[in-house]
């Protein structure tokens, strides 16, 4: 669904948003879930993340798709959550990251990477953390978080980089004596 | 997890290959027919990708069983005209804008209630109103079927409704916001101490909204924050301003007021008469 101005009038407010809920909210849920590891709160953190949505109707004019919108609405709506208590959702990253499996599955790099920003989201700043969920969680494009954050190409690289940086501090904490490849940016 | 390799460090892909969000949006159906046809050829050069996509596919369809948007409307209560972002423009006027408002010499001042006016932690802030990078200031321009970022250096008309969005700087304890028109008048449009903790908040709009007056030429707009008094802050951002504006400087090229141990940001339009008035 591409969501135009037009779609958006008051008179189609309720329908427009059940639109997007059935297209998107599962997976505006599976941020939500990422970041809260609980059914119950994610549950909860999708129906705010909707009833931001439907406030915001109006002012929404179809720049970014719809997905994106309402990805980057709930992933800044996460990242509040988890700054409100950051040290408390930290220790629940680590924990996750030192009690996970070992091993070299089909899809367990992917899998590793999610966790491993996760365990780093809390401690970065907040810009940081937003583009680092976009390049490393939802694997999008420079060219899609440039054009979705509004920030220049060298800016968004050198923010991936502070990024790591700062990352790699953390997650040597939490598996020492790690080594490294070369960063992607 | 691998002990010995954590990685942050998966293949990337380039700008114009297909990965897992182009997919997440092929399935949610928001791809143009031409973009839609290379996500589908990319699906089946990528075994990895297909899975994506049909894990997407499958989720979608049990999550609606299981979520149904009848338990979010339980939370929103009744349909309701909230009328649109510019709906407050409709809302009684007062009388002026604040006491800090200085000499308007770009304006002629229409201060209004913000009412429904975006809010600071919507979508307006999140993505609707995309700040550049590091950027904390950017002006609004009403047009007849909504409201839209105006970009630096963009040409507006006598009449133009104008508004400001900020987005604050973490830890900053004051805020001032003034401009400067091509006729070196200085105007602070904000000046106020700032209490709440911005961090992972978006962009939120200044209260009153502003109707361009009918001089001409580049208007630069600063926002200056401050760890001090908001007093002192907007002594030291005047007196900068006017020694800016007395220089006779490029406003089009001059980004910064010369503040030392402040952040600020900045941003300019060019005010031009109206077609017709250039005519006469």
């Amino acid at each position: 669904m591409c969501l135009k101005h037009e779609a958006v009038k008051p008179r189609n407010r309720r329908e427009t948003l059940r639109q997007l809920y059935e297209a998107h909210a599962y997976r505006v849920y599976e941020r939500c879930l990422y970041f809260l590891r609980d059914r119950q709160e994610a549950e909860d953190a999708m129906h705010d993340v909707f009833i931001k949505a439907d406030k915001n109707l109006a002012s929404f004019r179809g720049e970014a798709s719809p997905l994106t919108w309402l990805t980057r609405i709930a992933t800044n709506h996460c990242l509040n959550i988890i700054r409100a208590k950051k040290a408390a959702w930290h220790d629940k990253y680590r924990r996750e990251v030192e009690n996970a499996p070992r091993g070299e599955q089909k899809g367990a790099e992917r899998t590793e990477t999610e966790q491993l920003v996760r365990l780093c989201l809390a401690q970065v700043d907040p810009e940081l953390a937003e583009i680092a969920t976009y390049y490393f969680v939802d694997e999008m494009t420079q060219k899609e978080i440039t054009e979705l954050v509004g920030i220049s190409a060298p800016t968004l690289r050198k923010r991936l980089r502070l990024f790591i940086e700062q990352s790699r501090a953390e997650i040597e904490k939490a598996v020492p004596g790690v080594t490294f490849r070369p960063p992607p940016v | 997890m691998s002990a010995k390799d954590p990685s942050l460090t998966f293949t990337r892909r380039g700008d114009d290959d297909v990965g897992p969000f182009t997919v997440a949006r092929f399935v949610a159906g928001e791809l143009s027919a031409q973009d839609a046809d290379k996500v589908r050829a990319a699906l089946d050069r990528d075994p990895a990708l297909a899975a994506e996509a049909q894990r997407l596919e499958a989720d979608k369809q049990a999550f609606a069983l299981s979520h149904r948007f009848a338990d979010l409307e339980k939370k929103l209560g009744p349909a309701e005209d909230k009328g649109g972002v510019w709906a407050w423009l409709t809302g009684p006027k007062l009388a002026g804008l604040s006491a800090l408002v200085g000499a308007c010499a770009l304006v002629a001042v229409v201060a209004v209630p913000s009412g429904e006016g975006p809010t600071p932690d919507g979508p307006m802030g999140e993505a609707g109103i995309r700040l550049k990078g590091g950027q904390h200031l950017g002006v609004f321009v009403k047009e007849q079927d909504g409201v839209r970022l105006s970009v630096d250096g963009e040409v507006l008309r006598p009449g133009d409704q104008i508004q400001f969005v900020l987005k604050d700087h973490v830890g900053a304890k004051a805020r001032v916001v003034v401009g400067i028109d091509g006729k070196g008048a200085v105007s602070v449009y904000d000046a106020r101490g700032l209490t709440e903790d911005p961090a992972g908040a978006g962009p939120a709009v200044l209260e009153e909204s502003l109707i361009l007056d009918d001089s001409t030429g580049p208007e630069r707009f600063f926002v200056v924050y401050g760890t001090g008094s908001p007093k002192a802050l907007l002594d030291r951002v005047k007196t900068a301003a006017e020694d800016l504006a007395g220089s006779g400087a490029d406003l089009s090229s001059t980004e910064t007021l010369n503040v030392d141990g402040v952040v600020q940001s900045s941003t300019y339009i060019v005010k031009a008469a109206r077609a017709d008035e250039q005519r006469e």
